[in-house]
């Protein structure tokens, strides 16, 4: 088997092709000098590629991997749903199908039909949807449980869920979906935490080269992590054991919680390393990493299957 | 009684007069163009201040309060003691007195001896010292419940506790202190989660005008509260009741917090209007605002007779 690499890159990134304020260029020269490895750009119902040969220098990095945001309406324009279709081989329309939970099938469908696959976009913007009814979607890949744009609500409330319950809902629900942190990034102009800047949430993918295939086939795979600045030196998911290493951040301390079916804490464990023995009873297990910094990182469920 | 206003400012900055990678200046116009009322510069060991008058165009705002960030890093430069003085007369020289508790003390008593009052910075920073060394303080008048710098740990976590618990174990105490947030700015080059920019923390004061005499006084009475993004439009704190209400966008979900004496919750509202009767046995009070976005808010103890 050939020797796997760790890559990091945002798979949801606006410009001026929609509503980003800069242009695709400028975009991306900010991934660049931030050490991303791939960057999706993903505009409102737009397919915005760069070609590095276009310009005067050519880039090995960021990787420009396809991709767009599916961006629909409902309900007099009060309900979005939002769909990144990621490695899509063509511009999907977007489609109104009338109700929340058919608008994602069918949005789904389109992206696959691309040759994309479907990540599903902050669902707590503008109270759009939650878990009720992506527990009714078949196909979806991905879905975000950080979003860096403050208006996205990732936290939820009293009596409406946060993203993470949000996942553990569908999940619960034996739907096998992937967890995403990512920027939804729109301004490069002026920095502030009300303003939907870069650099607030990624993925980090293993794959065997950095080409658009491979990253693609990694994240539909789930191997990957989600994070907001937590970084893992280590991590191997088994049937039998989630075991990861963190990396060291000057005097940062680490919590490591493993959950399983209906959000249920199983262990948790502090330190740079931190492992769990699935049981098999518990339906799924994920890692979540937290930092005294208040960052985090992800892993992606394991599924048992007895 | 003249009528109050609110006023917006930042207590914890820094420019090339010590560690920030940008003139005063040039902070201090980044601060105007964001709305805010008033900035106290705080370089280390030093007295940084910006004289409108002497530059080619006079500005009203942010009115400049003198502030110092007097930091002895002690014990072989390895535990920082780190504590503003606010409205100083004069720079104050930080005294290393070999250990935490004295060492605090001395820096607190200096800078009240220079006419300023004292706020106790990133307790958590390289884990310096938590509530057991500020519970044997006294004159602190203020204690960074928010830090805006990514390393100074304010989340806490298993065995640590967090800014926010620090500071309900010095109010259980019987200390009065009064909680801010700040930035901790340091850079203004380049913008990202990993870089201590500006914006993040805030404190708005209620005082009769926009003076440094009124503005100093203001923190020093508690006549606050602290803000990481939520805006409050009415806070009415007596020893009868705390009542708030809080500004919304229409689409954010916002829940209040009113906490006791060892951190205990009294009262959950759910809204935009949060309302707390006070029984007389809590010890204290405060309220911290939550928001689905991730943003809060705190207000200022009221403290009650046994």
């Amino acid at each position: 088997m050939a020797k796997t690499r760790w890559f990091k890159g945002n798979i949801h990134t606006h410009t001026t092709k929609s509503d980003g304020d800069a242009d695709p260029r400028t975009v991306v020269r900010w991934y660049r000098q931030h050490d991303y490895d791939f960057l999706i750009l993903s505009d409102h119902n737009h397919l915005t590629i760069i070609d590095y040969a276009e310009g005067q220098r050519r880039f090995k990095r960021p990787l420009m991997v396809p991709g767009e945001e599916l961006s629909i309406r409902l309900g007099q324009g009060t309900i979005p749903v939002h769909i990144n279709g990621i490695g899509i081989n063509r511009m999907v329309e977007p489609i109104d199908a009338g109700d929340v939970v058919s608008t994602l099938q069918a949005n789904i469908d389109a992206i696959h039909q691309a040759g994309g696959i479907a990540s599903i976009n902050h669902p707590n913007y503008q109270w759009a949807f939650n878990h009720e009814a992506l527990k009714q979607v078949v196909g979806a890949n991905l879905l975000e449980i950080f979003n860096g744009v403050h208006s996205t609500n990732v936290e939820g409330a009293p009596g409406r869920p946060s993203y993470e319950q949000i996942w553990d809902g569908v999940l619960s629900a034996g739907r096998a979906i992937f967890g995403v942190a990512a920027d939804d990034s729109h301004n490069y102009s002026d920095f502030g935490p009300d303003q939907a800047n870069p650099g607030r949430g990624w993925v980090v993918v293993r794959a065997e080269a950095l080409s658009s295939e491979a990253i693609v086939d990694a994240m539909a795979a789930g191997d990957f992590y989600a994070s907001t600045g937590v970084a893992l030196s280590e991590l191997e998911m088994g049937e039998e054991r989630i075991s990861l290493t963190i990396k060291p951040d000057q005097d940062t301390e680490f919590t490591t919680a493993f959950t399983g079916r209906d959000g249920k804490l199983l262990h948790e464990q502090t330190g740079m390393d931190a492992k769990y023995d699935i049981t098999m009873d518990e339906g799924y297990v994920r890692a979540t990493v937290r930092d005294t910094n208040g960052k985090k990182a992800w892993t992606q469920p394991v599924f048992t299957t007895s | 009684m003249a009528k109050l206003k609110w006023y917006k400012g930042n207590i914890h900055t820094h420019t090339t007069e010590s560690d920030g990678d940008d003139t005063p200046e040039r902070v201090v116009g980044w601060y105007r163009r964001h709305n805010y009322d008033f900035l106290v510069l705080s370089d280390h060991n030093h007295l940084t201040l910006l004289d409108y008058g002497s530059g080619r165009r006079r500005f009203k705002r942010p009115l400049m309060v003198p502030g110092e960030e007097v930091s002895a890093n002690i014990k072989g430069g390895s535990v920082p003691i780190h504590i503003n003085g606010i409205g100083i007369s004069r720079v104050v020289e930080p005294i290393d007195a070999n250990d935490v508790v004295a060492t605090i003390q001395a820096n607190v008593n200096a800078i009240v001896r220079a006419g300023g009052i004292a706020s106790i910075n990133h307790p958590n920073f390289r884990w310096a010292f938590d509530h057991e060394a500020l519970m044997q303080v006294t004159g602190a008048s203020l204690l960074e419940v928010y830090n805006g710098h990514p390393k100074t740990n304010i989340y806490g976590g298993p065995g640590k506790s967090s800014n926010d618990e620090i500071w309900d174990a010095v109010l259980t105490s019987g200390r009065p202190i009064f909680g801010v947030a700040t930035d901790d700015s340091h850079h203004y080059q380049d913008w990202s989660p990993t870089k201590s920019n500006p914006g993040r923390g805030w404190v708005v004061v209620k005082a009769e005008e926009l003076s440094v005499d009124a503005i100093v006084d203001g923190l020093a009475t508690g006549s606050f509260y602290s803000s990481t993004g939520i805006a409050l439009s009415e806070l009415d704190v007596t020893t009868a009741s705390i009542d708030l209400h809080i500004e919304n966008d229409g689409e954010t979900a916002h829940w209040t917090t009113f906490t006791g004496k060892g951190g205990r919750t009294l009262l959950e509202v759910v809204g935009q209007d949060a309302r707390y009767i006070i029984k007389g046995d809590e010890g204290y009070v405060r309220a911290t605002v939550r928001a689905s976005t991730g943003a809060r808010a705190w207000t200022q103890p009221v403290f009650l007779g046994e």
